[in-house]
C-alpha cells in the first residue's frame, strides 16, 4: 500500500501483477473457502461432488505432484470455494499428499473444515479430530456411511459425541443423498455463528 | 520371549494383540499407528501371499514382510 | 490473522502433566504468529516435525531453549514423544467411542463378502487381475481408445477433412513455404503438433482416465498393487507402480507423468527409466507387431529380449540406485460399485489438466522439427548415424526411421515397415532393428515430460545411459543371431 514512493518505477508489469492481486483478493473476498479432510475412502469425493455439482477443476498443489479438486457450492445462500484434499491420516505428515493437505490447511484460511471419517472406523479416526480441533480450525465432525455402520450392527449416539468432544457433528450417508441437507444446514448455522 | 512373535509368524486366521512396533524407521512407525496400527489392538491375519493382509478393527490393510516383521503381536 | 485464535485452548483434550508442561513451557516461547493454534505447534515440536521444526526455528531467536524442553521432556519416556502423544490421544478417543458407540450383533457380513475375498488371494486374484488389465487397460484403452477411436478421429476426421483443409488454406494465403511447413503440412504446428495432441493423445488419455477412475473408485487398486508387489521388489518398485508401467503400454509419456504418484524418488527414477527404456507405447507396439507378425521366430526374439532387458535393467537399477528401499502398506477399502457421475467429473476434470500440459510439449515438438529440416540439422545427424547403422548389421536408410523415432515413435517403426516393403530389411536386421528401434530413445514428448518431472540432470543420465544400451543391445542380436547362423 505504501509502494509508491517512486512513481516511475510502477511500470506496466507491476500494474499488471498488482491487478492480479487484486482480483485475488477480491475472490477471496466473494467467497468463503470450505475444505474437506480424512483419510482415503470415508466418501470425501462422494460429498464433494454432492456439494459442488458438476463444475470442479482438478490442479496439482503448486510446487507439488499432488491433486487438489476445487469447486463451489452455495450453501445458506453463501458461495463456498469447496476443495476436496488428498487423504491424510493425521495432522503429521509423513506422505507428499499429506504434507499438501496440511499446508493447505495452513495457508488457505478456511471458514470451515469438514473432518469426514468412516462411522465403521470412528475409532482409529476421531484422533485426528482432536488434533484438528486442538490447532484451532474451525472444523465439523461428518460421520459418514453411516448406513454401513447400521448393516454391521452398529449405532452411534451422534449428540452426545458433539457434546464430548465439543465439535458439530452430522451423521451422512453421501452415497445415498442422506443427511447431506442436514450438513448444508450445519455448515450455514456453523459460519453465522463465528461470524457473529 | 514370553510369547511375542513377530506377525509373519502367525497362522493365517489367527488373533493376537499387538504389543509394539518394532523399526527403526519413523516413518514406519508413524504412518502404521496413523492407520490404527497400536499397541493394544486386536489384529488377525488373514493372508500371506502374495503380500499380508491384516485386520485391525474394522480395517484391513495390505503389508510386506518388512512392515509385517516389525509389528510384534502377544498371542493371548 | 487468524478467526480461530478465538477458538483455541478452547475445551481441547489435555495430555498427561509431563506433556501439558512441556507444551505450556513452548507456547510461551512462541512469539511469531501461526496459521495454527500454538498449542498445535508445541505439540508438533515435541513429536519432531521437520517441517514445522525448520519455520520454529526460522521464526523464533529462543529455539535454543526450545530445543533444550523437547530434550529434556524425551528423557522423560522411554518411547518416542511421537509414540507416547499418539498413545494418550487414542486412550481418549477410546474412552469416547466406548461411550457413544453400541454395536447390537456382531455381523462380520460387510467385510467378508466373496467378491472382496476372491480379489485379494492369489489363486483367484491373479486371474482376476490379468482378467482387468487385459479387459481394462489393453482391450478399452489399448484397442479401442488407442485403436479404434484414433483410428476414427485421426484418420477419418483429421486425414480426410482438417488436414487437407488447412494445408490448403496455409497454401493459400502464405506464400512462405517455410511458414506453410511450420503451420501444416507433414510436420507442422496444426497438422502435427495439435493433431497428435487431439487426435491420438486425447483418446488415449480420456479411456485411461475413465478406466483408472473406476479403478481407484471402486476400491480394486489397493487389491491390484498387492497382488504384484513381491514381483515389482525384484525391480525396486511396490505395488502401487503397477498402474504406472501397465499404462506406458498405452503411452509412455502419459505413464511417466503418472509416475508421479510413486512415493521415493527413487522409485520414480527408475520407472521413468524403465518407461523410457523398454516398454513400447501402443502406437510402436503396432507397428512392430504388424511388421514381425509375419515371422514368430523374430517376433518371439524380439519381445524376449526386451522383456529381459527390463528385468535385468531393473534389476541392476534397484541394486545400483541409492536412497531408501520401497515400502509397501496399504488400506484395503471394501469394494463399491463406483458411481458415474463421480467418475465423470473426475475423468473429464484429469483431461483437462492433462490437456493443458501436453499441448505446448506437442507444439514444441512441431517446431524442433521444423528447425531440424530448415536448418539441415537432420540430414548432419543421419549422415553421423550411418556408421552406427552399418556396425549394427543394417543399411544406412535405417538412420532416418530411427531419427523420426525420437519425434514420434511409431513414424520410427513405420518408417521400418517401408524399408521392409520394399526390401531393404532382410528378416535378421529386422529383428535387430526392431529391438534397437524399442529400446533406444523416448519420443520427444516423453523427453520433455522427462525434462520436467525428474529435472536435467535425472534425465540426461536416463539418455546417456539409454542410447548407448539399446545400440549395444541391438549389436549382441545381431552378433548372436550371426554367430548362430541364422538366416531369414
Amino acid at each position: 500500500m505504501k509502494c509508491c514512493h517512486d512513481g516511475r518505477k510502477e511500470n506496466i508489469f507491476s500494474k499488471f501483477f498488482k491487478r492480479i492481486q487484486d482480483a485475488n483478493s477480491l475472490q477471496s473476498y466473494a467467497k468463503r473457502k470450505l475444505v474437506l479432510v480424512g483419510t482415503p475412502n470415508v466418501g470425501k469425493s462422494v460429498i464433494f461432488n454432492k456439494l459442488t455439482g458438476a463444475y470442479a477443476t482438478v490442479s496439482n498443489y503448486p510446487g507439488t505432484t499432488v491433486e487438489v479438486f476445487r469447486g463451489t457450492s452455495r450453501i445458506g445462500g453463501e458461495l463456498f470455494e469447496v476443495i476436496d484434499t488428498p487423504g491424510m491420516y493425521s495432522l503429521m505428515p509423513i506422505t507428499e499428499e499429506e504434507r499438501v493437505t496440511r499446508t493447505l490447511l495452513l495457508n488457505e484460511s478456511p471458514d470451515i473444515v469438514l473432518h469426514v471419517v468412516d462411522a465403521k472406523n470412528i475409532e482409529r479416526m476421531l484422533s485426528m479430530t482432536l488434533q484438528l480441533k486442538e490447532a484451532g480450525f474451525p472444523i465439523i465432525l461428518v460421520v459418514n456411511m453411516m448406513d454401513e455402520a447400521e448393516r454391521i450392527g452398529r449405532e452411534i449416539d451422534l449428540e452426545k459425541l458433539s457434546a464430548l468432544i465439543d465439535v458439530p457433528v452430522v451423521g451422512t450417508s453421501a452415497a445415498l443423498n442422506r443427511g447431506m441437507d442436514r450438513l448444508r444446514k450445519k455448515v450455514a448455522e456453523y459460519v453465522k455463528k463465528r461470524a457473529a | 520371549m514370553n510369547g511375542e512373535k513377530n506377525l509373519t509368524q502367525l497362522k493365517i486366521g489367527e488373533e493376537a494383540s499387538i504389543a509394539r512396533i518394532d523399526t527403526t524407521d519413523g516413518k514406519i512407525l508413524k504412518k502404521l499407528m496413523a492407520l490404527g496400527v497400536l499397541p493394544g489392538m486386536r489384529v488377525s491375519l488373514l493372508q500371506k501371499f502374495p503380500s499380508y493382509v491384516i485386520k485391525v478393527g474394522n480395517t484391513r490393510i495390505a503389508a510386506d514382510e518388512t512392515i509385517a516383521r516389525s509389528i510384534i503381536v502377544i498371542k493371548k | 490473522m487468524l478467526k480461530s485464535e478465538l477458538l483455541e485452548s478452547h475445551n481441547v483434550f489435555k495430555y498427561d502433566e509431563k506433556i501439558e508442561k512441556a507444551v505450556k513451557e513452548i507456547e510461551k516461547l512462541l512469539k511469531s504468529s501461526y496459521n495454527i493454534s500454538k498449542r498445535s505447534i508445541a505439540l508438533l515440536l515435541l513429536q519432531e516435525d521437520e517441517e514445522i521444526t525448520a519455520l520454529v526455528k526460522s521464526r523464533e531467536t529462543s529455539f535454543p531453549e526450545i530445543s533444550d524442553i523437547i530434550k529434556k521432556t524425551k528423557m522423560l519416556f522411554s518411547e518416542p514423544l511421537y509414540y507416547v502423544i499418539t498413545m494418550q490421544r487414542q486412550k481418549k478417543v477410546d474412552e469416547i467411542v466406548s461411550q457413544v458407540v453400541r454395536t447390537r450383533n456382531n455381523s462380520k457380513k460387510l467385510i467378508s463378502n466373496w467378491l472382496d475375498k476372491i480379489t485379494v488371494q492369489p489363486v483367484t486374484g491373479i486371474p482376476i487381475l490379468l482378467m482387468v488389465l487385459y479387459f481394462g487397460l489393453y482391450k478399452f484403452v489399448g484397442e479401442f481408445g488407442a485403436g479404434t477411436l484414433v483410428d476414427f478421429i485421426e484418420g477419418s476426421i483429421f486425414e480426410n477433412y482438417i488436414s487437407p483443409w488447412v494445408n490448403s488454406a496455409v497454401k493459400t494465403y502464405i506464400p512462405n513455404e517455410a511458414i506453410q511447413e511450420l503451420l501444416a503440412m507433414d510436420y507442422g504446428i496444426i497438422t502435427l503438433g495439435l493433431r497428435y495432441a487431439v487426435a491420438i493423445i486425447l483418446p488415449i488419455v480420456g479411456t485411461f482416465f475413465l478406466m483408472f477412475s473406476i479403478i481407484e473408485d471402486s476400491g480394486y487398486l489397493p487389491r491390484l498393487a498387492l497382488l504384484v508387489d513381491r514381483v515389482f521388489k525384484s525391480i525396486g518398485l511396490n505395488g502401487r507402480a503397477v498402474i504406472p508401467m501397465t499404462l506406458g503400454f498405452g503411452c509412455d509419456t502419459m505413464a511417466t507423468l503418472v509416475s508421479r504418484t510413486l512415493e521415493t524418488p527413487r522409485e520414480r527414477v527408475i520407472a521413468t527409466l524403465l518407461l523410457a527404456l523398454a516398454i513400447p507405447c501402443s502406437a510402436q507396439l503396432g507397428v512392430i507387431l504388424g511388421m514381425l507378425s509375419g515371422m514368430p521366430a523374430a517376433l518371439a526374439i524380439w519381445a524376449s529380449f526386451v522383456a529381459l532387458v527390463f528385468i535385468f535393467v531393473g534389476y541392476l537399477a534397484a541394486q545400483v540406485l541409492p536412497g531408501e528401499k520401497p515400502v509397501f502398506y496399504m488400506e484395503i477399502p471394501p469394494l463399491r460399485l463406483p458411481r458415474i457421475g463421480n467418475i465423470i467429473e473426475k475423468t473429464v476434470s484429469r483431461m483437462q489438466w492433462y490437456f493443458l500440459e501436453i499441448v505446448p510439449i506437442f507444439i514444441l515438438a512441431s517446431v524442433l522439427i521444423w528447425i531440424g529440416r530448415m536448418t539441415g540439422i537432420f540430414d548432419a545427424i543421419i549422415r553421423l548415424a550411418e556408421p552406427v547403422m552399418m556396425a549394427l548389421g543394417l543399411p544406412p536408410e535405417t538412420a532416418e526411421a530411427f531419427l523420426f523415432g525420437f519425434f514420434r515413435r511409431d513414424y520410427g517403426a513405420a518408417g521400418l515397415y517401408d524399408l521392409k516393403k520394399t526390401g531393404v530389411l532382410n528378416g535378421v536386421q529386422m529383428t535387430v532393428a526392431s529391438v534397437t528401434l524399442t529400446l533406444f530413445v523416448p519420443c520427444i514428448a516423453q523427453f520433455s515430460v522427462m525434462l520436467k518431472e525428474r529435472g536435467v540432470k535425472t534425465t540426461l543420465a536416463i539418455v546417456a545411459f539409454v542410447f548407448p544400451f539399446a545400440f549395444l543391445a541391438g549389436y549382441m542380436v545381431n552378433l548372436i543371431l550371426k554367430t548362430a547362423g541364422v538366416v531369414w
